[in-house]
């Protein structure tokens, strides 16, 4: 077995879950997450390079799935431009419920999917990758001003949407407007 | 209590995603025969690593595959330098160092280690308010005996600033957040200093602090502070940012930005115009405000697609017709950059100042005679590309003679310097 298919089988074993809810949350979509994933294997291992390791190679996956993402969403914009006749297109997928919880969780997807795609991708490294400002920037190739305003107007979009949605939510004290901007490092 | 907690929310959503399903064997059969066939395209080409800058708006107008035609590769970003302050200077360049070096200048006397630079003409991806050059910034941790904490700061220039919002007034606009505090003061010579507080939430996010100041001409310097080392996944050092709000009128306001404002062309600053058609989209605005006077506009599309392009509808008495930009960040400048930019462009050529421009003139899609003009420049590792139409869209019927944009008129726009100097 080549060194590069013991690498992808070990990377899928081990980082294969984790990065296939990455690609789920950028694109809102199980089966585009999935795609969205699997597309980014199969161009990262195009290419293998001798003495990666699995950390290395996760890297890569990541930033491979973003910039697909981003591309991806730009290309489908941009034909939804050009032919009008696909704007009327798929659905997206319906979420089952999943328990407790999944109004939420529901209330939440439909909160990230109102995000442009560059406030989405904002909003995933930030909160869910947990990365700094410095390297969410570093990563969409923005600086840390923009991504500021991206997470500013993400989070405040997203928290106008869940009020919206979850009218039992208690209402924001004075600066619980802001909390979910504040982390974001305010507006510039 | 959080009342929004986003992250966690995060992690209960992203269960859903399921398990990944991954088929080994049948991805391990798509990788191998990728891998011949990239084999027997190319060789040596830039790893492919990253997403290809795709060029379907092209491919779909001149009736191609629609594919990538575009250079692959990624753009070429400087790492945030770490370390001592000494040893991350010697990595930024000198315009960089430079503000580096006016930060330090301004704070009081403390420990300051760089975290990373942007000179005058270090070319960001544009953003909302600007096309992401002349916006110079630095980031430090400083500690001044009681806890380190980050510190940054912006420059820019406003070119026509709304004396309505912050940091003017302390209003708070709709759907804005309201901070904890708020305080604008008026400076002699007609200038403002606000300070915008965001107190720490305890387990939520840390304190974040920032000055603004506004010069009557535009100028504005910010500087933001934490009560932690990073704004992110730090754990609080100190009860409050370091600087009150007069150390930081003092900092913001110090004639040390002096320079490096004035070196900030006003054509080049930041607009409060964020309300072009295109909305929030830096690239849109751009391509807005260049297009030429006596047209009417309409059809705006394109809308927080700041890298990838836009699209409206131009009038005048001649009848209508749809006009397209794009702009690629990264990697044009490499073999299969420009490979793919004279494949496009057979006719491009080598302007003086090292970049490549091509244009041409194809049928339309949208039956007898369509027509569209094509004009693209290739700046550093930066395709900007405008396209005109005598159609409006690129399958409608003829709405005019010939392309609403002239090929002098398209190269105008692409050649000029507010899509900024690449990378």
């Amino acid at each position: 077995m080549a060194e590069w298919s013991e690498l992808l089988a070990e990377l899928v074993e081990a980082r294969g879950t984790e990065l296939n809810r990455y690609g789920f949350l950028l694109c809102g979509d199980r089966a585009e997450g999935a795609d969205l994933f699997q597309d980014a294997l199969v161009r990262v291992f195009t290419h293998p390079k001798g003495g990666w390791t699995v950390r290395d190679v996760e890297g890569y996956v990541r930033r491979t799935m973003l910039n697909r993402y981003l591309d991806l969403y730009r290309r489908r914009h941009r034909l939804r431009l050009l032919l009008p006749r696909l704007s009327g297109g798929g659905q997206s997928e319906v979420v089952p419920d999943h328990g407790e919880g999944a109004d939420r969780r529901l209330d939440l997807l439909a909160a990230i999917g109102d995000l442009t795609p560059r406030q989405r991708a904002c909003v995933v490294l930030r909160f869910y990758e947990d990365l700094p400002v410095a390297e969410v920037a570093h990563r969409m190739r923005l600086s840390q001003g923009t991504v500021k305003r991206h997470l500013s107007d993400a989070t405040a979009r997203m928290f106008a949407r869940m009020s919206e949605s979850r009218p039992d939510h208690p209402p924001a004290a004075d600066g619980d407007a802001s909390s979910a901007h504040a982390s974001t490092g305010g507006t510039r | 209590m959080n009342p929004f907690p986003i992250q966690d929310d995060l992690r209960e959503l992203a269960e859903l995603a399921g398990p990944h399903g991954v088929d080994l064997a049948a991805l391990g059969g798509r990788i191998r025969r990728r891998r011949r066939t990239r084999l027997a395209v190319a060789s040596g080409a830039a790893m492919a690593l990253l997403a290809t800058g795709g060029w379907l708006l092209p491919g779909l107008l001149a009736g191609g595959s629609g594919g990538p035609v575009g250079p692959a590769g990624e753009v070429t970003v400087r790492p945030a330098p770490s370390g001592s302050s000494d040893a991350a200077l010697g990595k930024l360049d000198p315009e960089a160092r430079q503000v580096v070096e006016l930060l330090e200048r301004v704070l009081p006397a403390g420990k300051v280690s760089v975290l990373g630079a942007r000179g005058l003409h270090d070319k960001g991806l544009a953003s909302p308010l600007g096309s992401g050059l002349f916006e110079p910034s630095a980031a430090v941790e400083y500690d001044d005996g009681h806890g380190e904490a980050l510190v940054d700061v912006d420059l820019s220039r406003w070119s026509n600033p709304d004396t309505t919002k912050s940091p003017f007034t302390c209003a708070v606009g709709q759907g804005e957040p309201k901070p904890n505090g708020c305080r604008t003061v008026r400076l002699p010579g007609g200038g403002v200093f606000n300070l915008s507080r965001t107190d720490a939430l305890q387990g939520a996010w840390n304190a974040v602090w920032t000055g603004t100041y506004a010069a009557p001409d535009g100028a504005r310097v910010v500087i933001q502070e934490d009560n932690a080392p990073s704004d992110k996944g730090a754990a609080a050092t100190r009860p409050q940012p370091p600087f009150d709000f007069a150390q930081l009128q003092r900092m913001a306001t110090s004639p040390a930005w002096k320079t490096q404002l004035a070196a900030i062309p006003a054509a080049g600053g930041q607009s409060r115009d964020t309300n072009t058609p295109f909305g929030p989209d830096g690239i849109g605005a751009i391509f807005y405000r260049l297009i030429p006077s006596g047209f009417t506009t309409s059809g705006y599309n394109g809308a927080f697609q700041p890298v990838q392009g836009n699209t409206m509808v131009l009038t005048d008495s001649r009848g209508k017709g749809s006009v397209y930009s794009t702009e690629l960040v990264g990697a044009a400048n490499t073999p299969a950059g420009l490979a793919a930019f004279r494949k496009d462009y057979p006719n491009a050529v080598r302007l003086p100042n090292g970049d490549w421009l091509g244009s041409k003139q194809v049928a339309g899609q949208g039956g007898p005679g369509t027509e569209q003009y094509w004009v693209a420049v290739q700046r550093g590792n930066t395709r900007i590309e405008v396209v005109a139409l005598n159609s409006v869209g690129p399958t409608g019927p003829r709405t005019r003679a010939t392309p609403v944009l002239t090929i002098d008129q398209l190269t105008m726009i692409v050649e000029s310097p507010t899509w900024g100097s690449g990378g």
